[in-house]
């Protein structure tokens, strides 16, 4: 069990090659197969995500949640998403119709793209990039685009608010994010997700830099515009913020592409904290999700127990204690690195 | 120490995920009513002494009823109770007020009905009962009894006559005996009212008879 997904893509990668194909084809061609499953992936993981998500949104508030369709409601999104394909793609007249209609798809793309790098189990990155943290970063900061660029776009004021809240609470917990990070690189000395996970077979990093991860969960989830930080939507303030004036698919994949971030900044997390795919018995790519739904059952928690924050608040909370603690945090680490190798550690 | 608040509040959340939900699915679960509960106002039509306490107290005038006097005891007998009960507020003056305990809310709250004759419940005399009222309060009743069904009958042989001679409109009453041919229903009431309250029965049959016209105009008579 433990190999069976590195098993298949050799298996299939030897096949190709026999079958007369240069080993470079078959390499695309495996790819391609990588990409098909991490976008099967994404969309039944979401219809999981959701109804998850509803159903400990109803515990937490002492109520069913989805019971009706299937066993447990288990069916409930996929009814949702049915009724979401059939409604009436609305593009109102005075938007700025190529921004608009581009906008969801960039946010989904760039999601997706998050996955590149994260490692489902043992050697089962699709690239395994000797700078996969900073490109997890970078891919994930440039949503902000797709949401600006979907507020932009409707020409609508809520809208524009929303994008607008949205670059600038981004933009800013990007480097508490970015910072909280580097924590764990100057302990492993690498960018390589691999190096991260092997650094940890001794010691999770949640030990080791306790307040990196406070501070990479709070700018997470800020990243992510999930409650508590959820101003670029902020439904009570800003009707639905940048989503305002998008209907059925185009606003399902809005939705879509905000919960696979969600899991991609989960399982980041469990890579980088919680010591990745690594585990006792189970195999390594089930460790992952394990550890992956943990934590967002942890976000999901978080979303139904705080209310939003002011948007001022937010940004003060980012530049005036955030950007500090994560700073103060990199010093620490660096003093403790020199001090233990001065020991001849 | 900053942070603890939010630890406290996960900690209630957390707490309240594992404890039971409080979600009641109604339809196939029924809540538990507390015992005075006001739901359906019933009447246990034995007791009533038909006092008419409840009808003068009820500020909406949901209730009506009829009786008759016995001469022989010289008291009321009750002949039907109604209760209209779109206009209840529950107020709970004729439970109240009545002498006898007859009136009483039940724990039926599913009141819903798609028509509003549907809401109004009469209670009429139960058969078991009918014999111990005067003779001739009896006699009369089955005389009108007669006369309806003999009306009826009247009506399922020869409608247009019988309909135009009530409305006075030959024309007229072809219409609508045309449009209650396939009526059985109305047909029925219209000789009940025809019987009871002539006056009565010639608006309605002139409502319905307009009303038929307007549906189903002749190819002569169409306005462009």
């Amino acid at each position: 069990m433990e190999h069976f997904f590195v098993n298949t893509a050799h298996a299939l990668v030897a096949w190709l090659t026999g079958l007369g194909l240069a080993p470079g084809w078959a390499d695309l061609i495996l790819l391609v197969v990588q990409w098909i499953a991490v976008i099967i992936i994404v969309i039944l993981n979401i219809t999981v995500l959701i109804w998850l998500e509803r159903k400990v949104s109803g515990f937490i508030q002492q109520r069913l949640g989805p019971n009706r369709l299937g066993p447990f409601g288990m069916f409930q999104t996929i009814a949702d998403a049915i009724k979401l394909l059939t409604k009436e793609d609305i593009v109102p007249s005075q938007t700025d119709r190529m921004i608009f209609k581009t906008a969801p798809m960039v946010f989904i793309i760039i999601s997706v793209m998050l996955y590149v790098v994260i490692p489902m189990g043992d050697g089962m990155e699709i690239v395994d990039l000797n700078v996969g943290l900073f490109y997890f970063i970078s891919i994930g900061s440039l949503s902000t685009i797709a949401l600006l660029m979907a507020g932009w776009g409707s020409n609508n004021k809520w809208s524009l608010l929303g994008g607008m809240r949205s670059v600038a609470q981004m933009i800013s917990y990007e480097i508490p994010l970015a910072f909280s990070l580097l924590g764990v690189v100057m302990i492993t000395g690498s960018l390589r997700m691999s190096d991260i996970v092997a650094a940890q077979s001794n010691i999770w990093f949640v030990v080791l830099q306790p307040i990196a991860f406070i501070t990479y969960f709070i700018s997470a989830t800020a990243e992510l515009n999930r409650g508590p930080f959820d101003m670029p939507e902020a439904e009570q303030e800003l009707t639905s913020g940048a989503y305002t004036e998008y209907t059925g698919m185009r606003w399902a994949l809005f939705f879509l592409a905000e919960y696979t971030n969600l899991v991609a900044v989960s399982a980041l997390m469990a890579t980088v904290f919680f010591g990745g795919w690594q585990g006792p018995w189970l195999p390594s790519w089930l460790w992952i999700i394990i550890k992956t739904y943990l934590i967002l059952n942890v976000f999901f928690l978080i979303k139904w127990t705080f209310p939003r924050i002011r948007m001022d608040h937010l940004m003060s909370f980012s530049w005036k204690f955030l950007i500090p603690v994560s700073l103060a945090n990199i010093l620490l680490t660096g003093a403790g690195i020199e001090v233990l190798m001065r020991m001849g550690w | 120490m900053y942070g603890t608040g939010l630890l406290k509040g996960l900690g209630i959340t957390l707490k309240h995920t594992f404890e039971r939900e409080i979600t009641q699915q109604y339809p196939e679960q029924m809540p538990v009513l507390p015992a005075r509960f006001r739901g359906n106002l019933q009447l246990d039509f034995q007791d009533c002494i038909a006092c008419e306490m409840c009808t003068k107290v009820c500020p909406n005038g949901v209730l009506s009823l009829e009786s008759v006097r016995d001469d022989k005891t010289n008291k009321k007998k009750l002949m039907s109770y109604s209760i209209d009960f779109q206009y209840c507020m529950y107020c709970n003056f004729c439970v109240e007020n009545c002498p006898k305990h007859c009136l009483h809310f039940d724990h039926n709250f599913e009141l819903a009905a798609y028509d509003r004759e549907n809401i109004k419940k009469v209670y009429q005399r139960p058969q078991e009962l009918v014999t111990d009222l005067p003779e001739e309060i009896v006699a009369a009743e089955e005389k009108n009894q007669k006369r309806i069904s003999v009306m009826i009958g009247a009506l399922q042989k020869d409608a247009p006559k019988i309909l135009g001679k009530l409305l006075e409109d030959e024309e007229k009453g072809k219409v609508l005996a045309a449009a209650l041919a396939s009526d059985q229903d109305k047909l029925e009431k219209i000789a009940v009212m025809m019987v009871e309250d002539i006056e009565k029965a010639k608006k309605v049959a002139g409502a319905l008879a307009n009303k038929a016209a307007k549906d189903h105009p002749k190819e002569g008579n169409v306005v462009a």
